[in-house]
């Protein structure tokens, strides 16, 4: 068994199932309460589905960071991993991106939410919702950077 | 973010959604300033509430109105159930109602309110045939004593006491088992309250201590209920002096001079302590802002209808006017 094409390979898949969790709970629970908005006032709907697709982000940015690791461990191409020490390497840079995606997904729906009572009450300040919606996102953005330079540079490191 | 809270989202917006129809100080000042009953009922009209074929009746027309929000909760929350001790007291009052109506020759369910968590055909079917075993827990036994009490005493104020009673320690107790803060709280805040409105009118009418140990819940946690009993026979003044040690001392001070005033004080403090759920997006408490909301706005809407039916100067009425939920 090679334990670091296995460990390699687990990093990628979280990056991507955890953001991907997050990203559908929070696009699902935005969504869900923008059902009743929408029914009242369907005119609101483009205002929105710019909160409903915010959560949304960081699933994309799990992908980019899966797919980076693949590149790099020999399934997409790079050098195949061979040992258990490199493997490790790239599961733990994965790590910042699986964990910060996910939760930054959850805390940036319940800003959502808050954004679409606001767009219920005060559609002129939609602007506002989604601005404060989008300051999570830089903490998702902070993970995908630095997962993205520590998975790029694990394969020159010499151990 | 728990499971739990998350599954919220829809049921809370929905509610955030129907509260923009709540009516507003604005509304209430139309309310107030309608030259008639006919001109006030159209304002509530105009506002989205349903009326029924005799728009005279003023109690159906709030019982629609709180069924209609009562529905909404049904329909959204994921579990309804956590708040039916919101309208447990409606159940209560039903089964009051529905006894005295019949020893009195008047239709069962000619006084039942709605929203209610027991079905009120099989209350009147119950009630109807004598057969209160039909109900369920805790109803089936209570209506047997009661109607007992009823027949053989004629003593409604001790069917009333054996009612009230119930209703108050199975509240909190439901309440309780929600582990819902803000619900446990209110229901805390209603039981505590109706304590100290017994004891008093209790001291009042010369009830003796046996009497207000029967009458009062012993599940009150922020008054106690040995002290309440202890006044009974009593001063007034002693009593008083006792409840401005209490956490209700801001509303107890209106008692020797106006018990309704302490009445709109209790309803007051109850909307005060909901504000702070009037935004939050997810979880149980905006929906019991929204339902405690939408009963404030109600008891608003029977007084100013009331007062108008019986041509009350507006100046009276208006103070009376309760704490809206915006």
């Amino acid at each position: 068994m090679n334990w670091g094409m296995l460990l390699a390979l687990t990093g990628a898949g979280l990056a991507v199932t955890t953001n991907c969790i997050g990203s559908s709970k929070g696009v699902g629970m935005v969504a869900e309460a923008s059902s009743p908005v929408i029914a009242e006032d369907s005119s609101k709907f483009s205002k929105l589905l710019i909160l409903m697709l915010l959560p949304g982000s960081q699933g994309l940015y799990g992908l980019v960071i899966a797919i980076l690791t693949l590149t790099q461990i020999g399934i997409l191409g790079g050098n195949p991993v061979t040992s258990t020490s490199t493997g490790l390497l790239y599961l733990l840079a994965c790590l910042p991106m699986a964990i910060g995606g996910l939760i930054s997904a959850l805390f940036q729906a319940r800003v959502a939410l808050t954004g679409v009572n606001l767009i219920s009450k005060r559609p002129q300040d939609s602007g506002k919702a989604v601005t404060s919606a989008s300051l999570v996102e830089l903490y998702a953005l902070l993970s995908l950077v630095t997962s993205l330079l520590m998975v790029m540079n694990v394969g020159s490191l010499k151990l | 973010m728990s499971q739990s809270i998350s599954k919220y989202a829809y049921s809370v917006s929905g509610a955030h959604v129907y509260e923009k129809s709540f009516l507003r100080k604005s509304d209430i000042d139309k309310l107030l300033t309608a030259p008639s009953y006919e001109a006030a009922v159209a304002v509530l009209s105009e506002h989205g509430w349903t009326m029924p074929d005799d728009s005279r009746d003023i109690g159906k027309i709030l019982d629609l109105e709180m069924t209609r929000a009562w529905s909404w909760i049904l329909e959204s929350a994921p579990d309804p159930t956590l708040f039916d001790c919101l309208i447990r007291k409606n159940d209560y009052h039903n089964l009051k109602a529905g006894i005295k109506s019949l020893l009195s020759d008047f239709d069962v369910d000619l006084h039942f309110i709605s929203p209610s968590t027991l079905d009120q055909t099989l209350l009147k079917e119950a009630i109807e045939t004598n057969h209160f075993d039909m109900l369920p827990s805790p109803f089936a036994k209570l209506a047997e004593e009661v109607y007992d009490v009823l027949v053989r005493t004629q003593d409604g104020q001790a069917a009333d006491v054996m009612v009230d009673r119930k209703c108050l320690d199975e509240i909190q107790m439901m309440a309780a088992k929600t582990k819902i803060p803000l619900l446990i709280e209110e229901m805390e805040l209603y039981t505590a309250t109706t304590n100290i409105k017994t004891a008093f009118r209790a001291i009042r009418t010369g009830k003796d201590s046996s009497w207000v140990e029967k009458a009062l819940t012993d599940r009150c946690t922020t008054v106690s209920r040995e002290k309440l009993i202890s006044f009974a026979g009593g001063k007034v003044d002693d009593l008083l002096n006792y409840l401005a040690t209490t956490p209700y001392s801001a509303g107890t001070k209106f008692l020797s001079s106006s018990p309704s005033e302490f009445e709109k004080w209790v309803d007051d403090e109850m909307v005060a302590r909901l504000l702070s759920t009037k935004n939050s997006p997810l979880g149980p408490e905006p929906l019991i802002g929204f339902y405690l909301g939408k009963e404030a706005e109600v008891k608003n809407a029977r007084i100013i209808l009331s007062a108008k039916q019986n041509n009350l100067p507006i100046e009276m009425v208006a103070s009376r006017v309760r704490r809206l939920y915006e």
